[in-house]
């Protein structure tokens, strides 16, 4: 019951190109999601980035010194009218 | 015959291009297998270096002092774009993208000598870096720098310094504290394919970055500006030279404010004049004039010298014998020693120095830590200047109570305040409270170390503060800084000004005011000193008139601050 010596030929003939094209096919696949692994990263790295540098200038809008220059002093309390009696 | 030898040679040069090939071969597979096994590895590999983010600086409340971040920037490199034309259709698509003026985007390309490198604009966002990037413009490209931002700017540059180009600290506590602040870089190292394209992950040679820790200061932003707004005022009031302004807890020695001024933008640095970098409070010690008084007065009734009802005859306001005259030409009679203090006498303390003697007044003033170093964590502190006793000319034991033949620094003079106003325990000033990792755990803490020793006994120290120091403001020259509702102490001091040449400079002055509040239980000291107010202005130039007020101020607002625990 062997198989013909034709069919067998044509048989490993496929068999090898069909492993070829899986090959490159796998190989394709790798780098495209290594690639988009790597723009996601990226991506997440400069949103990352964007995030910290708007902390960075909440912080320089809250602190004492920007307060204390940009907002008007708190008014005098009044000084009691009447006089003390004793 | 022939044909052997001729065989025989053929047969010995096979054998000898053998041997060569295989002694080539095992030198190629053993001897050099590891360079080459490394060669081979470069090429396949490519690796990126991870920086490591660099410690932030935070103040007691939280607030951010100094933080990293990166940044892109976009850059346009001149040599890649010869043509003028080239340059303005480049500026043309950029000054849409980056909201700048395309003229300027030019004008930044033609007047720079940097034919490489030219940046145009520093911090774009994600939606301009991608615009860019599909715009494909030659010549244009996007770095990303590690950036150093200080959000308070100059509100605390002298004390948090700055960092380099390479991201290195330079001055404050970034140089103190470089090796915990900048932690260690990372490596990545990626396969890559003939045309050097990343195609894969080596994840065995990963090494993570290592963030730097994180500093949590004693220093209080709130309380920095308090001192700050007053310093300036007053400095710009009596166009003054500089001025220096200190707060600190009297019994951790924690430091609360540090103020040097002139200051300047951490950001900027490299624009700023050298003068403007220093901070005086560390490298420039001077001679304190009368604010040493009560710490001399200390250490005599210390050592039992003198004793608090001891009468001294102040000469009527010239000790010839010494050459010692009184600041405004005062006329002075018989003081005891809280008068003495009260309307700072220099015949006064000429005499308790003479009483002491040169050996007990050298040893006084070692033991308040002048002389050396106060070990601050911060860099560039001078230790001042206290001579040995064999190097004391005869007059020195005179001069050295009022002020004058020593040096000290700030920093010097305020933890010998502190040791009076917590009864007589030595302190370390110190400006970092804990050191604290990327995940929040602690690795350092600086905690109060508490009484380590008597300096004085507490009732010396608190007789001082709250008899003779208290009634400095309440009835003498530093009336200036009296609040309501709290006792304030202190001392005035109007210091001469030494020249290189020798003598002292007749005109002008660094006004002082030392002192605390309240009386009983100091909650802070504080250290107010205005280096040549401007005598011209026909304001007054004296410690009382200057640097009282300014103490007066800070406290003002401190004191409620502190109570209130805002």
């Amino acid at each position: 019951m062997t198989m013909p010596t034709r069919p067998r030929l044509v048989f490993i003939i496929f068999f090898l190109t069909g492993t070829l094209i899986f090959t490159i096919l796998l190989r394709t696949t790798s780098s495209r999601v290594y690639n988009q692994y790597c723009y996601a990263r990226a991506e997440q790295n400069i949103l990352l980035q964007d995030l910290r540098s708007q902390q960075l200038r909440l912080e320089s809008l809250i602190n004492p010194r920007y307060m204390f220059e940009h907002l008007p002093p708190p008014p005098e309390p009044d000084k009691p009218k009447t006089k003390k009696t004793r | 015959m022939r044909l052997k030898i001729t065989i025989i040679a053929l047969g010995i040069v096979l054998v000898t291009a053998m041997g060569l090939l295989g002694w080539r071969l095992y030198v190629l597979q053993f001897v050099r297998a590891e360079k080459f096994a490394q060669e081979s590895q470069r090429q396949q590999t490519a690796t990126f270096t991870q920086y490591a983010r660099r410690g932030t600086i935070f103040d007691t409340r939280g607030n951010v002092l100094a933080a990293s971040n990166t940044a892109d920037e976009v850059f346009i490199e001149p040599r890649r774009l010869p043509n003028p034309e080239d340059v303005k259709e480049t500026a043309m698509v950029l000054q849409d993208i980056l909201h700048l003026p395309g003229p300027e985007i030019c004008r930044l390309v033609y007047d720079s000598k940097n034919k490489g490198y030219v940046k145009i604009q520093s911090g774009i966002d994600l939606a301009q870096r991608e615009a860019i990037v599909n715009a494909r413009l030659t010549g244009v490209g996007i770095q990303s720098q590690r950036l150093r931002y200080y959000p308070m700017g100059i509100l605390t540059s002298h004390i948090v310094g700055f960092c380099g180009a390479e991201g290195m600290g330079l001055a404050g506590l970034e140089l103190k504290y470089e090796d915990v602040l900048k932690g260690a870089d990372g490596k990545e190292v990626v396969l890559v394919d003939v045309d050097r394209k990343p195609i894969g992950f080596r994840p065995d040679l990963y090494r993570p970055p290592v963030p730097g820790q994180n500093l949590i200061l004693t220093i209080d932003s709130t309380i920095q500006q308090f001192v700050r707004a007053a310093l300036q005022d007053k400095m710009k009031e009596y166009e003054a030279e500089s001025a220096i302004g200190i707060m600190m807890d009297p019994y951790t020695g924690a430091i609360l404010a540090m103020v040097s001024l002139p200051d300047f933008d951490p950001e900027r640095f490299n624009t700023e004049k050298p003068d403007r970098l220093k901070n005086r409070i560390l490298t420039d010690p001077y001679e304190p004039g009368s604010i040493i008084k009560p710490i001399v007065a200390a250490i005599a009734l210390e050592s039992g010298h003198i004793g608090y009802r001891e009468v001294f005859y102040c000469e009527d306001g010239y000790w010839g014998k010494y050459r010692i005259g009184e600041f405004g030409n005062h006329r002075y009679g018989n003081f005891t020693v809280r008068e003495i203090l009260i309307q700072s006498s220099n015949v006064g303390m000429a005499k308790i120095g003479l009483k002491m003697g040169q050996k007990r007044l050298y040893d006084g003033l070692t033991l308040f830590g002048f002389g050396k170093k106060t070990e601050i964590d911060l860099p560039g502190e001078d230790p001042g200047l206290l001579y040995p006793v064999s190097k004391w000319s005869g007059y020195s034991v005179t001069r050295i109570p009022f002020g004058h033949e020593i040096l000290v620094n700030a920093i010097q003079m305020l933890r010998a305040y502190a040791i009076l106003a917590n009864g007589g325990s030595r302190v370390t000033p110190h400006i970092v409270k804990a050191v604290v990792d990327s995940q929040g755990n602690i690795t350092q803490l600086h905690e109060a170390a508490g009484p380590t020793g008597f300096v004085i006994k507490p009732e010396v120290a608190h007789w001082i503060v709250r008899n003779a120091l208290a009634g400095v403001v309440n009835e003498g020259t530093g009336d200036k800084a009296a609040l309501e509702g709290v006792q304030v102490w202190g001392k005035t001091g109007t210091a001469n000004i030494a020249l290189p040449t020798g003598g002292y400079d007749t005109s002008n002055y660094v006004a002082s005011f030392v002192g605390g509040a309240p009386a009983v239980n100091p909650k802070v000291v504080v250290m107010v000193s205005i280096r040549k107010p401007n005598r011209a202005l026909n304001k007054g130039y004296s410690g009382g008139r200057v640097a009282a007020p300014v103490v007066g101020e800070i406290l003002k607002k401190t004191m409620p601050y502190i109570e209130k625990g805002l």
